[in-house]
């Protein structure tokens, strides 16, 4: 399998606080790999620091082949390390498909282009009935829904997903997991950060774990699930794989 | 009884001219804001500047401001375009303190170059193209108001598009609605805080060229619009462009027919406590998110 | 922690810069005063008065216009000249072995505060025996009270504010009109409209910018209007520099009044202007008042400015009825290279009245020289003003004699048109209405 990520030694420090010790892994082409840590683990830090909005303290980030660790956000965007965030950011202002024309448009000048590509996105996600709602209008679901729903109009090559199911129902848990198995079939490698082990045990071919910044495990789910390091940090009873 | 409903019509009609040109004022200031969340003091005195333009090509060369229009609005895009490189840019990731000073700096040392190389004089373009006015039925509909308004509504509309339909558009849109959002769709906020500065200040120049058929050039006309440009804005929502173009509306009107069924001296009151009932209501203006 | 202590030290570095500047400019200023002190010890012969006027700022060339007439003054008084006017023909101040007048210029920059502080500096370190400017009556306000405060006199023939005679101050002397006798000379004009052309006046509306000076003029109007019998239908105050002036405009129309008096800067002027041809007004007659006198006023609005009547504090018409006026006026063109404007004619009575007290009280003692302004009765023909003469009321001192004169734009030039004996032109009665031009 052909790596498409490689993070070696990253760390990131603020001021005293190391939030990020010496990560190292990788991510495959076509893999669906979990990151889970217990609170202020690092995690969301971790995506920071891939994506260009904070500068890391030392280590390296190799994307596609290319070191990108000292690249803009906009510039590691557009090479397509695409993310969304934990806290939801649509463009509050505009209609949902016009959000997400705003993604089709990061690889074209043709709006119209664009706006088609963003119909078929917007038919993907299930978003199409609630194209002319505006950003701020939505539900806490669909406002994920359309993050994610933008991030995938811009033809990302890998996809961060911070917490996209965190905050749901479980009904809406449920019509999430069953996005993220549509986009799984369509080929798109995914890191993903989440607290909600029924949604990532079954989809992820392999999870790291991270505790206090540092990488304390990797492996696949079953074996995450059976670590002793990862039940005492942060499983504890609450899950039995 | 018939002579107040005539009254009203010609407050209407005077209200809603003059308000045009207020959205287009506001407009410009909007955008900036947006964009680069930097209020721009100056932004009355690039008003200024484009009237002078507009009146140095009727008096040397003989160009109705009409017709220098496009060429004062092309250089009033230059002018911004270059502001932005030499002063704006240089305290964006400073602190807000150095923000606020650099916008109310420029515009006293705007004010005070105009009066350094044009004096202080009062200038006014005597009969252009745009002169006279049409009276229908007893109502009377100033000709320069009518173009300067019908000028505004077309630059409006075509800034309008821009923002809305086309790709940097969108993208100056999303800039100021979302920078962390915009930056993970690959938009590239160094390049796009140029071009909005410069979108901005051609739309206040733009409306100072149409103001000067019939308001007088001064080094220190700019002050009084940029005042009012501030309440459009708020009023309309802090980066809204179609905030800014409703608010102006209501403005002008505001300001005429409130001004007549009140009283006069408290006519710009009148716009404020508009603001403030809608904020009151509505805290992020009319249209904003 | 090292970072902390660098910009602590950073901190004290600049701390310690700043106090040395400070010191530097102490020692720079002592020595500078020593120095002034040293040179008025040395020449005895040198009668100094202090003069406030906005040098800098929106006014400035304005206050250009008054800086020269009171070189032009102090000129006069100083050296020989063949002029009709005291002191023109003699050096120096007579009554005191030929004191030479110095004019020491503070320059208020328009601002109250800036002036107070002037006046201050001007009486305490420059020793000047009197004052006079300050134009904006806001910072003749506070100038004057420091003149009261040090007992020296305070000649003042620039500020037109009603409320600054009321004070009753001992030491305030205001040689120029004020609002009040404005209103005053209004009423008598359209007295004298409604005798010559048969006339049917009865009612007016007031329209004022809303800071201090329009407001209290209209307050003046109002009162002197009513008491000559005449109907006040409503006095509408707006926002000084307003961008549109339509509602404005619109009540006035709704009022109907038979004559519209009114009360604004230029800006304000060129837009009502504008306002009236568009919705065309045409009452009986405007009266203005400030706006439509200033230079910029006519070049900006061109044939539409014709028939406002405005005011006036100079009248080149005098050069005709009184020959000094008419060599001032030449010997100012020669001197400067243009035209004598009103600003330099209102400034050059003040000083002129205060070399007249002291040359009359033979002493710089200003309980003297209170004495002989009080005195004061200079006749019309010694003046280049328009005024009647200067007398000041005993309690307010304002000067009694003093007048405007109302010009009327005919051909786009001002024409004096009242008081009549001062009249060169008929005027225009009842306003020709703008379609019918
Ligand atoms: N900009 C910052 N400055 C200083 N400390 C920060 C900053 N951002 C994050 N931290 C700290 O870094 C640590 C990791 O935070 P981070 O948000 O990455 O955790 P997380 O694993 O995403 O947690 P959660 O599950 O709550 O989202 C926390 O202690 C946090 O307080
Ligand atoms: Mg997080």
């Amino acid at each position: 399998m052909q790596s498409i990520l490689q993070v070696s030694g990253l760390t990131k420090k603020f001021g005293g606080l190391t939030a990020n010790d010496d990560i190292t892994f990788e991510v495959n082409r076509g893999e669906i790999v979990s990151i889970i840590g217990p609170n202020g683990a690092g995690k969301t830090t971790f995506f920071n620091c891939l994506t260009g909005f904070q500068r890391i303290t030392s280590g390296s980030v190799i994307f596609e082949g290319r070191r990108i660790d000292q690249l803009s956000a906009p510039a590691i965007a557009k090479l397509g390390l695409v993310r969304t965030f934990q806290i939801v950011q649509t463009f509050a202002g505009m209609s949902v498909a016009e959000n997400v024309i705003i993604g089709a448009l990061m690889h074209t000048r043709n709006v119209e282009a664009a706006r088609k590509r963003a119909a078929d996105v917007l038919a993907f996600t299930g978003l199409s009935s609630k194209k002319d709602v505006l950003g701020k209008n939505l539900t806490i679901a669909d406002k994920k829904r359309l993050e994610i729903a933008r991030a995938l109009a811009s033809d990302p090559k890998l996809l961060l997903l911070d917490e996209c199911v965190a905050g749901l129902n479980p009904n809406e848990v449920k019509e999430a997991v069953e996005l993220l198995k549509r986009i799984i079939g369509a080929g798109i490698t995914l890191l993903i950060v989440e607290h909600v082990m029924e949604v990532i045990m079954p989809i992820s071919s392999r999870v790291v774990v991270l505790d206090s910044g540092k990488k304390i495990a990797e492996g696949r789910p079953q074996e995450i699930a059976a670590d002793e390091r990862v039940i005492k940090a942060y499983l504890g009873d609450r899950y039995d794989a | 009884m018939e002579q107040l409903g005539k009254l009203l019509i010609q407050m209407i009609i005077s209200g809603v001219m003059m308000g045009f040109v207020f959205s287009l004022i506001a407009m410009g200031l909007t955008i900036i804001w947006g964009v680069m969340n930097i209020i721009n003091f100056a932004h009355g005195e690039f008003l200024m500047i484009g009237m002078f333009f507009s009146f140095f090509f009727f008096k040397y060369v003989s160009i109705d401001p009409l017709f220098s229009l496009p060429m004062v609005a092309v250089l009033l895009f230059i002018i911004g375009f270059i502001t932005y490189h030499l002063l704006i840019k240089k305290v964006l990731q400073g602190p807000v303190l150095a923000q606020l000073v650099v916008t109310f700096g420029l515009s006293i040392f705007l004010v005070n170059l105009a009066v350094f190389l044009w004096s202080a004089d009062y200038r006014m373009i005597e009969n252009p193209i745009a002169s006279g006015k049409i009276s229908l039925a007893g109502i009377a509909v100033s000709i320069p108001e009518l173009v300067a308004s019908i000028g505004s509504m077309i630059i409006g509309a075509a800034v309008y598009w821009f923002i809305k339909r086309t790709k940097t558009g969108m993208a100056i849109q999303a800039i100021s609605m979302d920078k962390d959002a915009a930056a993970i769709m690959g938009i590239n906020t160094d390049r796009l805080n140029a071009v909005s500065f410069a979108v901005g200040v051609m739309c206040v120049g733009v409306a100072g060229a149409l103001l000067s058929n019939f308001y007088y050039v001064f080094p220190e006309v700019g002050s009084f619009f940029g005042v009012i440009a501030f309440a459009t804005v708020a009023l309309g929502g802090f980066g809204s462009i179609e905030g800014a173009m409703i608010a102006g509306v209501i403005v002008g009107l505001a300001e005429i027919v409130g001004g007549f069924l009140l009283a006069p001296a408290y006519k710009y009151a009148i716009v404020f406590a508009i603001y403030l009932a809608v904020v009151l209501i509505k805290p992020t203006g009319l249209k904003g998110w | 922690m090292i970072e902390k202590r660098t910009e602590i030290s950073e901190r004290r570095r600049t701390m310690f810069k700043v106090k040395e500047r400070v010191f530097s400019v102490l020692v720079f200023t002592v020595v500078i005063c020593l120095c002034a002190v040293s040179l008025s010890l040395g020449q005895e012969k040198v009668v100094k008065i202090g003069a406030i006027y906005p040098l800098t700022g929106n006014l400035a060339s304005t206050a250009m216009s008054s800086k020269r007439g009171l070189e032009l003054a102090a000129d006069i008084v100083n050296n020989y000249y063949d002029l009709d006017i005291p002191f023109a023909r003699t050096k120096g101040i007579p009554g005191l072995n030929g004191a030479q007048v110095k004019i020491i210029i503070g320059d208020s920059r328009g601002d109250p505060k800036v002036g107070m502080g002037e006046a201050e500096r001007l009486i305490k370190s420059e020793g000047c025996v009197g004052l006079v400017g300050a134009y904006q009556s806001s910072v003749t306000k506070t100038a004057s009270q420091v003149a009261e405060r040090y007992g020296v006199p305070f000649l003042n023939s620039d500020s037109s504010s009603y409320a600054l005679t009321a004070r009753g101050f001992k030491w305030y002397f205001r040689l120029c009109p004020s609002n009040e006798t404005w209103a005053q000379n209004l009423v008598s004009f359209i007295k004298q409209v409604e005798k010559e052309k048969k006339a049917t006046i009865k009612t007016l509306v007031i329209l004022h910018e809303d800071t201090e000076w329009g407001a209290s003029s209209a307050d003046m109007q109002k009162k002197y209007f009513t008491q000559a019998g005449y109907k006040v239908l409503d006095v509408i105050a707006y926002p000084a520099g307003a961008t549109d002036v339509n509602s404005e405009v619109l009540r006035v129309m709704k009022a109907k009044p038979d004559i519209l008096v009114m009360n604004n800067y230029i800006t304000d002027g060129i837009l009502y202007t504008r306002t009236f041809k568009t919705l065309n007004y045409n009452p009986q007659h405007f009266l203005t008042w400030c706006g439509c006198s200033e230079p910029g006023y006519i070049p900006a609005v061109g044939k539409d400015g014709n028939y406002f009547f405005s005011y006036s504090e100079f009248a080149p018409e005098l050069a005709q009825k009184r020959a000094v006026v008419k060599q001032i006026m030449e010997l100012y063109k020669k001197k400067y290279g243009e035209n004598i404007n009103e600003n330099t004619v209102r400034a050059i009575p003040a000083v002129l009245l205060m070399v007249d007290a002291i040359n009359r009280a033979k002493s710089t003692d200003p309980a003297k020289m209170h004495k002989a302004l009080m005195e004061t009765d200079i006749p019309a023909d010694q003046l280049i003003s328009p005024w009647a003469g200067i007398k000041f009321d005993p309690k307010t001192h304002q000067n009694i004699y003093a007048r405007y004169v109302i010009v009327q734009i005919l051909n786009q030039a001002y024409k004096c048109v009242w008081p009549p004996e001062l009249a060169s032109a008929k005027y225009v009665w009842p306003w020709p209405e703008w379609n019918k031009r």
